[in-house]
This record gives C-alpha cells, structure tokens and sequence, in this order.
C-alpha cells in the first residue's frame, strides 16, 4: 500500500464512520424520552439506573444497547408499541431528576409534560380516507376534546398538538392497518 | 523475523493451513453459540377472531397473542361492527394481564383472605350451601348475576342450577337495567323494540347518552342533526350529543312522564296523530288522561318550556318517521315504567310501530314469531333430564308480579329486605357471579347490613372487588377473553373454535365454576358435560314455563291474516289489559317522584348516569382507563353550586336521608339547575349510599336512582 492509498482509504473511514455516527445521533434524538425529561440536560443526568423502567406499570420503557457509544442504557419510549399511561412513577423515583417530578394528576401533566407531539396522515387514517368509524383515538387519549377533537360528519380526529402531552396512547391504539399516527419529538419536523 | 505468537504458545509448528482450519472450526462453533443464545426462537404471535363481551354492543376483534400473553387488540373489518373497538376492547390486554387479578380460590380466615384449593374451596362451599338447605330450605340460596351476562347463554345454565338446587332466586343485572324499557314497549306494541337508525328522519334520544353506551353507533346518532334530519335530545344533562341536537329539552329529572303526556297533548288536540291510531285500545281514555298535561302545565313539571314542548311534539309528528331511542333515564324512577309507556305511546299515535324509520318490533307476528307476548331475555331452554321444578316462588312473586311474569327471575332489588326482614322467607346464602352488588345496588348500607347477616357470600369474579372483599369465598373467574366463545345471537348459542389467550393463573371460566360446584353438591347428574360446547350443542326442550300466568297473544282466526301487534288484543294498548290482570294501572300516569326538594335537601339527586371511561363499577384498576377520570366528581350547575356556596374543584360532601359522601365538584352549565350528577359504581365515594333501596318502582322493582333529593355543602 502506498502514502496516497492509505490517505485516501483513511479519509474514507473518516467520512463513513461521520455518516454514521450522525446517522445514529439522529436515531438518538427522534427517540421519545419518558416523561419529565428535561431535553438537552437529560443525556448528562441520567444514571442509566434503570429505576423509571422497573416501576412503570405498563413497561413502556425501553433501553439503548449498552454496546451504544453515545446513548447507551438510556431510556426512550417505544409508543408504537406501548404508550405512556401518564402515571408519572418514573418521574417520582428518578434519582437524579433527570425526569423532572411532577404529580400524576391530569392537569399537572397537560402543564408540564411535553413528550413529543401528534403528526397525523390523513391519507392513512381510516375516517379522513373515508373508510369508516374509527375513533379510537379520541377513546385512547387522557385528554379527548382537548388534544384531540372530532371533526366533520366523518367524525375525524384533529389533533391539537400545543395541547399534547406525546403519551402516545393514540399511536399505540391506531390500528395496524392504518397506522397513521406517529408522535414525534418535539423539535424534530415531522 | 517476526513472532507468531499462536506459535509461541502452542509451541507447535503452525502453518497457514493449520491457522485456516482453526479458523473454521472457530466459526463454526461461534455459530453453535450463536444458536444457542438465539435459538430459543420467540414463539410466534398468533391472531384469534373473536367479540369483545366487555359490553353489550359485541364488536368483533382480532387478538394477537403469544403464548399466554394478549398483546394487542384491534377491531375485525370483516365483522358486524366493522373494525371498530372502543378504548374499552382496546384495553383487554390491561384487564386480562392485570397485577390485581385473583390468582387462586380466596377463603376469608381470621385476619384476611387464604389461598385454598379449588377442591377444598368447592368442596366448603358446598357443604356450607347445604347447611343452609337443611336449616332454611333451598329458596334460601339466591344467585344474583352482573352485567358480563347480560345476553349470554350460561344464564340458562344459571336457572339450570338453581332449579336443580330447589330455589327459585336467580336474579340478573335485569332488576335494575332495560328490563323496565322493555316491558313498558310489549305492553304497549307487545314486543320490545328499537330504533331504526337508518330510515328515521327524526331521531328522539329520551333519557340516554348512545355516545358512551353505545360508541359503534355513536356516528348515526349524531349524523341525525344533519342532511335535513332531526334531532331531538331529552335529558337533564346537555350531553355531547344534545349539544348536536335540533332540540334539546332539558327536562327535571323524574318528570319525564310528563312531558310525553304532554306531548300527546300537543298532537291529540291539533290532529295530529295518524289516521290509524284511534284503533289503539284506550284511545279515548288516553287522550282524557293527555288532557290533564296541556304543555303549560307540563312546563311548570318539567322545567322545559312550554312553546319547546309544542315544538318538539309538532317535529315528531310532521318530520316523520321518527324513532325513539330510550335509555335507562326514564326507567330509573318511580313511575319508570309508565314512563316507557307514555314515551311509546307518542310513536302508537303517530303511526310510527312496525314501519320502517320507526320502532322496529323485535318479536314481530309472522315466521320466526316466538308466540308469546316478549319472550324472557332468553326464551329458557335446557337440555333433558330436566330438574325437578323449585317449590317456592321466586322473591318478588307476590308484589312484583309483572316483573316475574316478564323476566322468570327473582327481583334482585328486594334480596335486602329478604335477608334482613325474612320476607318473604328467610334468604341466607348469596352467590355474586360477575356483580358488585354491594356498590352496584341502591342503598349499599342496608345491603352491606343484609351481607353481615348472610351464612354465606361468594363471589366469582376475576378482581377482588368491594363485594368480594366482604365475601366468605372469592373464586377466580375467567374474563371472557380466557373463555371459548359464545356466538353472537340470542338463540343460536354457537361457540367458537377458540379463546383468545389461554387461562391465566389458576382462574376457571365460569362455566367451570358452575358445573363443578354442581358437581360439588351432588348433582352432577344434572351437569354431566366436560365443556361448555358440549352443554350448548345438547338438544334442548322449553323449560320454566308458567302457564297460569302466561301472557298470550292474539291468535289468529283460521283462513284469516295474523293481528298486526303480538298484544292479547291484536292492537296496540295504550290501555294495558294485562296491567289491569296484575292490578296495576292500565294508563300510562305520570306520578311524581318519591321525594320532592325540601328546604334540607333542596337539589334533586341524579346517580349513575354512564361517563366515559367507566361502565358500572369496572375497569378502576386498569391504568389506561383510570388514568381518563381519576377520581369520582360531583357535577352541578353554577347557580346550583352558588346557593350550595361551593366551588369548581372543591371536596364537597353531598347529604341525603340516607347517608353522605365526600368528593370533588365539577361545576359546569350541562347540568339541568336543580340537579346534582353523581356517577356510580366507585367504592370510596360510593353513590348508592345516598340511594334508597327502599324506593322502587312498585310495577317492576327499579329502583329510583335518579329523582331522590340531597344537599351539597363544603366538605
């Protein structure tokens, strides 16, 4: 191997592993934290102690490999499969706050509690698409007639998303045949 | 030179080859590794067809489970309901799964509950029960049954063992629920009948909420205000549907009679009923009786003005054909079920009975006609050897005998007074199958007294619930998700391939539970299938037939067409000759509830209406429900709460003769002024300790749970 091909093969791996590594930072940060967590300051209070994880009632609380060079053990939401039930244990028996306390009552949640926040595709969902009754979404989210209202005589659901919490029960409930809910992080574009 | 280290430590000669071939033999066993870890393959999900029986709307679900675990639940687009789930269905992996299930049968010892052995708890039970037979007689075991079995065939299984057992006292969720609206429409029409959603051009929703009782049709009630239909809503409480309503009429809780009297009114003096009605029996006396309630008197009853009243009866009659779409609101009172029958008799005298856009007869003269004036829930059948008939009668026989004579069950609602007063015999030993009735029934601190005196109280239900944690035995059942299905239909009892997951714990299906105490007590011969498809596919014969009380309809002449209405007269009865035979007013009077505001107890008490998130007293431990409405709420109008001096979020204790709860207060203008809104079913502020179980209505027994009075005042 000469000078010039080991240069030029290094500055390959260079850009590769860049890609790459941009490519799983962007995976990191589409990820949905638990509730409370503080964006930005999370990744560095986080213990990866696993607590919110052990009390969370209905398991939604999933890990990044511990292999992870970035994000390893910490802690996301997978809504479409689980959603957050809002119970805010997590938060309560967070050590460090990197989950920010906060009582699990309704109104307390609507007012701190930012998750991610609702894109809905209409060409998916079955009452826009004008293929039936569904609503299960109005009937999975905590805060219907708020975050979510039905529209029209189709009964559509219009989604309200400075007044989502991300919970997630509506992607989890969507049906799989439409699956057109997706609850993004907040700042990401949907 | 350059060392190999391989070399050095193996101290043998390596060549290149012999590196390669280590190599392979490396791989291979990091493959076998590799399956070793990830070889336990997953096992795979599996989808089951089947309906969620949570309530009574049934709508066909696909389940995926794996292995013993429900994983998801999602509406089936191939069935009747058309892919739609409400959050309830959805919720079922939460239900079967939950921490707070019972896991084995529960003994109540000294200090708390043990685990024992089906056997053993099976083996107790029955020896206790027969106890009880030998002291008291075998009327004094009664089986009161919940909600999960309404339209479900195990209750002919239920009379099966009751009457094998020699007591006539089975009571379902029927004594407090539809029962009423039913029986005040087949004495009138002579079958039970329902809206017809897709041809009426006016829809009157009277006393109930469909968007929460019964979501699937949810859409087609409110698509009633569109396209040139109408609707018109007539409840205390501006619902989400009244809020879509043409008109709502915001009618005083327990007046309801008289505003349908009033209504006929309307339509009787400015003719505007149908040519055909005149030949309803009673006709005549009817309008007399309408008379009374022109709608400025009615305005002063029912608080809805009287130029509304007018109104609404004009749209009924001329934007025809209207249906009627009636709930548990004008049932739940003293004249409840007079009530139903002024209501159906707006649509007898406007000709809306038996076409289409009216009320549809569900029992119709013709082929398939089950001969005979609304059949029972379920026309009982059982397979032979039948059981020797009980010798008591049913409790409730006596007093309520329209009741007994429409439904062949005891009346639930007079179990205290049997238990505390032994009228009118001593009742000793209950079994609850899927019922809370310590919460559930009204005035829970008499029923809590009568389950004090009780030799004996078992509960089967699949959570530890207020009545079982005041039971001698808990016995684990199965949710319906865990059971093999049963079909759709009344009659047709099909039973499906499958449940869909299996049984978790040590939970029996109920059916189980049945046949083995059967066999428990000795009458295994009357039970001797192994499953329940095996005792649904038995041939089966007519059973628990009374024909001295039967209520027969016109039969027709020969060589002449059938009566059009299956009524004893052939017509339809505003004037009920079978009430008359049982000693009850044969007019549809209004009379005014039991307790009228006094200066103590100025608001009028409404409890149970049906929100959201809960049915009955279910689903308060399952999180993705409870989450929805995390505490009960005491609902009441602004100025209601100023002259209460309470506030929005405020505890408040609400005070009737009976008894006072504390909660929180949730003031909101969709209440009627005078009305406060208490939802029922919750344990620690339990609205039926306000209710009197003494105030039934005295033709069926249902309990008036919505026109009692109470004060509200700073907790």
């Amino acid at each position: 191997m000469n000078r010039r091909g080991f240069i030029g093969g290094a500055l390959a791996l260079l850009a590769g592993a860049t890609a790459g590594l941009k490519a799983k930072l962007a995976k990191a940060a589409s990820r949905i934290r638990p509730p409370g967590a503080k964006l930005g300051d999370f990744e560095r209070r986080c213990i990866r102690c696993f607590r919110c994880a052990e009390v969370c009632p209905p398991k939604a609380i999933r890990f990044h490999s511990g292999l992870d060079f970035f994000s390893a053990d910490l802690p996301f939401l997978e809504l479409d499969a689980r959603g957050c039930i809002l119970c805010m244990k997590c938060t309560e028996v967070c050590p460090t706050s990197a989950l920010e306390p906060t009582p699990g009552d309704p109104a307390a949640v609507q007012a701190k509690v930012k998750m991610g926040k609702p894109v809905l595709d209409r060409k998916k969902c079955i009452p826009w698409a004008g293929q039936g009754v569904c609503r299960i979404c109005f009937y999975a989210c905590p805060y219907a007639g708020s975050a979510v209202v039905l529209v029209g005589p189709q009964q559509a659901p219009l989604f309200e998303p400075e007044k989502c919490v991300g919970c997630g029960l509506c992607e989890e409930a969507c049906p799989k045949l439409a699956h057109a809910i997706r609850i993004v992080p907040p700042e990401v574009k949907g | 030179m350059r060392r190999n280290p391989l070399r050095a430590i193996l101290g043998t000669a390596m060549s290149r080859r012999r590196a390669l071939q280590l190599a392979q033999l490396a791989g291979l066993g990091a493959c076998g590794a590799g399956l070793g870890l990830f070889g336990k393959k997953a096992l795979a999900e599996r989808e089951v067809k089947g309906t969620c029986r949570i309530c009574t709307m049934h709508c066909g679900v696909i389940a995926t489970s794996r292995g013993s675990r429900l994983l998801r639940v999602e509406g089936d687009p191939a069935s009747q309901t058309k892919g739609f789930v409400c959050h309830h269905g959805w919720a079922l992996r939460e239900v079967v799964h939950s921490h707070h299930r019972i896991r084995r049968p529960l003994r109540r010892e000294e200090g708390g509950f043990r685990e024992v052995p089906w056997e053993q708890a099976l083996a107790e039970i029955a020896s206790r029960l027969n106890q009880v037979k030998a002291q008291y007689g075998p009327q004094a075991l009664a089986i009161q049954t919940g909600w999960p079995f309404v339209r479900h065939p195990l209750i002919h299984m239920l009379h099966r063992f009751c009457q094998a057992f020699g007591t006539p006292n089975l009571a379902t969720v029927a004594s407090q629920c539809e029962a009423a609206g039913r029986m005040g429409k087949a004495l009138t029409y002579g079958s039970n009948a329902r809206a017809d959603l897709r041809h009426a051009r006016t829809l009157v929703v009277w006393g109930a909420n469909p968007t929460f009782t019964a979501p699937p049709f949810a859409h087609l009630c409110e698509a009633m205000s569109l396209d040139g239909k109408k609707l018109i809503v007539v409840d205390p409480i501006r619902t989400e549907l009244a809020e879509r309503a043409t008109l709502h009429l915001q009618v005083r809780p327990g007046s309801d009679g008289a505003l349908a009297l009033a209504m006929a009114q309307v339509l009787l003096s400015l003719g505007l009923y149908h040519k055909h009605a005149e030949e309803a029996v009673g006709f005549e006396e009817f309008r007399l009786l309408a008379a009374q309630f022109p709608p400025e008197r009615a305005a002063e009853v029912t608080s809805v003005p009287a130029a509304k009243i007018a109104e609404a009866a004009r749209m009924f009659a001329q934007h025809g054909p209207a249906s009627v779409w009636d709930g548990l609101g004008i049932e739940h009172h003293r004249s409840g079920l007079q009530t139903v029958r002024a209501v159906a008799a707006l649509s007898a005298l406007c000709g809306y009975v038996d076409v289409p856009g009216g009320a549809q007869l569900m029992n119709r003269p013709g082929p398939g006609f089950f001969g005979e004036l609304l059949p029972p829930l379920y026309r009982l059948a059982t397979p032979e050897p039948l059981p020797p008939k009980a010798q008591a009668r049913p409790i409730g026989y006596e007093e309520i005998p329209l009741y007994e004579v429409f439904n062949r069950q005891a009346q639930g609602m007079l179990f205290p007074r049997a238990i505390l007063e032994d009228k009118p015999y001593p009742l000793r030993a209950l079994i609850l199958i899927g019922s809370n009735a310590l919460v559930t029934s009204p005035g829970s601190a008499r029923m809590l007294e009568a389950a004090e005196k009780l030799e004996l109280l078992v509960t089967v239900d699949p959570f530890l619930t207020a009545s079982g944690e005041r039971s001698d035995y808990v016995l684990p059942a199965a949710t319906f998700a865990e059971a093999v299905e049963v079909g759709p239909g009344e009659e047709d009892a099909k039973v499906a391939r499958s449940s869909l997951v299996p049984e978790q714990h040590q939970s029996w299906p109920d059916w189980k539970v049945l046949f083995e105490l059967a066999r428990a007590l000795g009458l295994g011969r009357y039970f001797p299938w192994g499953s329940f498809q095996e005792a649904i596919d038995a041939p089966r014969v007519p059973f628990m037939r009374d024909e001295s009380r039967a209520l027969t309809p016109l039969a027709a002449a020969p060589g002449t067409p059938l009566p059009r209405f299956p009524t004893p007269s052939g017509r339809i009865e505003l004037r009920s000759g079978t009430m008359e035979r049982f000693g009850a007013p044969p007019l549809p009077e209004w009379t005014e509830p039991g307790e009228k505001p006094t200066a103590e107890f100025p608001f009028i008490l409404l409890t149970g209406p049906r929100t959201r998130p809960y049915i009955n007293s279910q689903f308060r431990r399952i999180p993705s429900i409870a989450g929805k409405m995390p505490e009960p709420l005491a609902e009441l109008h602004p100025e209601a709460a100023r002259r209460a001096g309470v506030k929005d979020g405020q505890r408040v204790a609400v005070v009737s003769l009976r008894g006072r709860i504390v909660l929180r207060a949730r003031v909101t203008e969709r209440i009627h002024p005078e009305t406060v809104v208490l939802p029922a079913g919750w344990e620690n502020a339990n609205a039926n300790l306000l209710t009197d179980g003494g105030q039934l209505d005295p033709l069926t027994g249902f309990p008036a749970y919505r026109s009692l009075t109470c004060r509200v005042e700073p907790a």
